[in-house]
């Protein structure tokens, strides 16, 4: 069995508010393999987001416990300067909207050249500038030695996104974590950058966090998927099952209510309710108020992960 | 024999001048647009972020002024229309937006925000009172709910206040913008529910502008797909979704995934080369020719029609070279 890259154990991520503590994650495991695309889906204020940048410090009012380990090596805790030498090097992260994510006064070089330079401190200038070119190429811009001098003003959403991978790549890191990626853009931007994001992928042997709400990305361009709900992972598995025979509740509910491109269907309002709020969770399993088999038990113990066929549930009913 | 058409639009351009770099120029955000939509039908207008879909629907209630062209509803001409007969022709046709955080004052109640546009169109005091109370059964909210603020809400129930607003003064025609784009998947399907229930309830009609191809699937009767100010085709949706002719369509559809990784690892995506051309300076003849497989030299020169090159009559087409075989994606570049 290989070693998992990033291993996540009992994550907990909670915020300090003038209301009280928000608990946005709530003991989350996790691996991910060298070379997988694990898609980690949910609904707004699921934690999916939150999980990640907490990980890598990026969240540095949020108070975080647990274990989340690169290689082995403990990041929950760890001194901001060691952490460095990790995020943006070994793991690296893109977000949904590459505008707020790329510095508007410098130009596109410029920046790709401080990512690189901050982690490769032997790099020259000019070198990194002619290191920066050859990824804009890598990532299909057109006149990469011409468009290193350009702003992101100057470039389309899709390109903006395409700076960002290729930002996020020039450190060689082994994981790649996408959040929302494409939420921003068009359909057919999507194909591309989708497109993208698979060949470097198997190029460069990375393995890909895709943080999500769209099942159909999942469905064409992961290999694992953890769906979570109110901070948990409620089901976790190979994409084929898991789409096939999901078994929490919740999954069973996404899949029913996603409109299909390919059939025209009844549409299902399969989940009633609104998504579980952090500030306020239900007693025991965080779905209860919006689920349809709810038995006796549900709301006393919160289920923990467990065998269902070909997945894990968290879930008392089903698993 | 048709009905006559609840809503027609012939030739609708919308220019916006704009200065580029201390130049005046002009972007063509609508360059001759035609359809119809007949009573209780449904026409899904679809297209990408900045194929001019938006501004098509706001031109139709004159919420921007159109250039030139013609907007009928009922046959009666909108365009030339003062501001009070304009006012009275608003009461057949609504619109509701994508995000109803930003279209509701967030200093008025719900009450008042039902109550507003009955006032606006001289309803008596006694009439908006009941009607408000009608309006918020309608769309599924609780008689508590009257004297709450639009933050007090979540973004789905605020869907439905913008709704039950839209549909205050029983409008025949609502124009729908976008209105389930910014919920979350399981929101989503109880609003595109909601929306079903009510054409079928209130016998109305739907412009209703998209650019999810799988939500527009579950609630178009027709499906007309525009790319850059144009309408490159226009059918039944489920002859559009099953034999799209024009290669927009065809590369906007294979691109949309399918929640099913049987069917989705199987599926070709075709990926659209480079990136979408200025509306400043839109390509000669047809204006996806620079991003098209199958452009020839004949695209450049000469702009191909919207007209039907085989079965269905209600199925048209701007393209020169169409895929009229029965595999939608011959000839599809891989």
């Amino acid at each position: 069995m290989t070693e998992p890259l990033l291993s996540v154990r009992d994550l907990h991520v909670t915020f300090a508010t003038p209301f009280g503590p928000v608990p946005a994650v709530r003991g989350l495991d996790l691996d991910v393999f060298p070379g997988e695309a694990l898609a980690i889906v949910g609904e707004s204020g699921s934690g999916k987001s939150v999980t990640m940048m907490a990980m890598l410090g990026l969240l540095p009012n949020a108070t975080v416990s647990g274990s989340a380990k690169f290689r082995g090596t403990e990041m929950v805790g760890m001194q901001s300067s060691a952490l460095r030498r990790i995020r943006g090097r070994k793991v690296s992260m893109i977000f949904q909207d590459p505008m707020t994510s790329l510095n508007p006064v410098l130009t596109i070089g410029r920046q790709m050249s401080l990512v690189m330079r901050a982690h490769q401190p032997g790099l020259s200038k000019k070198a990194a500038l002619a290191r920066a070119a050859e990824l804009l190429d890598q990532v299909a811009i057109s006149q990469p030695a011409k468009q290193v001098h350009s702003y992101p003003h100057e470039l389309s959403g899709g390109m903006r996104q395409r700076v960002m991978i290729a930002m996020a790549i020039s450190n060689e890191p082994e994981v790649l974590i996408a959040d929302e990626p494409t939420t921003a853009l068009d359909v057919t931007v999507q194909a591309q950058i989708m497109d993208l994001l698979g060949d470097l992928r198997r190029e460069h042997h990375l393995a890909l966090v895709l943080i999500t709400h769209d099942l159909g990305v999942v469905a064409g361009d992961a290999d694992r998927v953890a769906v979570m709900y109110a901070g948990r992972v409620a089901e976790t598995g190979d994409v084929s099952p898991l789409f096939a025979d999901p078994g929490h509740p919740y999954t069973r509910g996404l899949l029913e209510c996603l409109p299909r491109l390919d059939a025209r269907h009844e549409v299902q309002a399969a989940i009633p309710g609104v998504p579980a709020s952090p500030q306020s969770l239900p007693p025991g399993c965080p779905f209860t108020p919006r689920c349809r088999f709810v038995v006796d038990g549900c709301s006393e113990a919160e289920p923990v992960l467990a065998p269902h066929g070909d997945t894990m549930i968290a879930c008392s009913v089903f698993a | 024999m048709t009905d006559t058409p609840i809503l027609s639009v012939r030739d609708l351009v919308k220019e916006f001048k704009v200065h580029d770099r201390g130049r005046s120029t002009v972007v063509h955000a609508v360059s001759g647009v035609s359809f119809d939509v007949q009573p209780g039908e449904t026409l899904a207008l679809v297209g990408e972020s900045g194929c001019g879909k938006s501004t098509t629907g706001r031109c139709i209630l004159r919420l921007v002024e159109p250039t030139s062209g013609s907007v009928r509803f009922r046959g009666d001409d909108l365009l030339g229309l003062g501001r009070d007969a304009l006012r009275r022709m608003r009461r057949h046709m609504q619109i509701v937006f994508q995000d109803p955080q930003a279209s509701l004052h967030p200093r008025m109640t719900v009450r008042r925000l039902l109550a507003e546009p009955l006032q606006v169109h001289g309803e008596p005091a006694d009439v908006v009172s009941a009607r408000v109370d009608e309006l918020l059964a309608l769309v599924q909210l609780r008689p508590e709910h009257l004297d709450r603020y639009p933050h007090q809400f979540s973004g789905g129930q605020r869907q439905r206040i913008g709704i039950a607003r839209a549909l205050a003064i029983s409008p025949a025609l609502l124009v729908l913008d976008e209105p389930v784009s910014a919920l979350d998947v399981s929101i989503q399907a109880e609003i595109m529910r909601l929306l079903i229930d009510l054409r079928e309830r209130l016998g109305l009609s739907y412009l209703f502008i998209a650019h999810d191809l799988a939500v527009v699937r579950q609630l178009a009767d027709r499906v007309a797909v525009m790319y850059l100010g144009k309408i490159v085709e226009v059918g039944p949706a489920d002859q559009v979704y099953q034999s799209p002719q024009h290669p927009y369509t065809q590369a906007l559809l294979s691109a949309v995934p399918i929640p099913d990784p049987a069917v989705q690892q199987q599926r070709r995506r075709i990926v659209l080369q480079g990136e979408l051309p200025s509306a400043i300076d839109p390509p000669s003849g047809c204006r996806f020719r620079t991003r098209c497989w199958r452009a020839e030299q004949r695209c450049a020169d000469e702009e191909p029609l919207l007209i039907t090159r085989k079965g269905d009559p209600a199925h048209t087409v701007a393209c020169h070279f169409p895929s009229l075989g029965s595999a939608p994606l011959e000839g599809v570049p891989t």
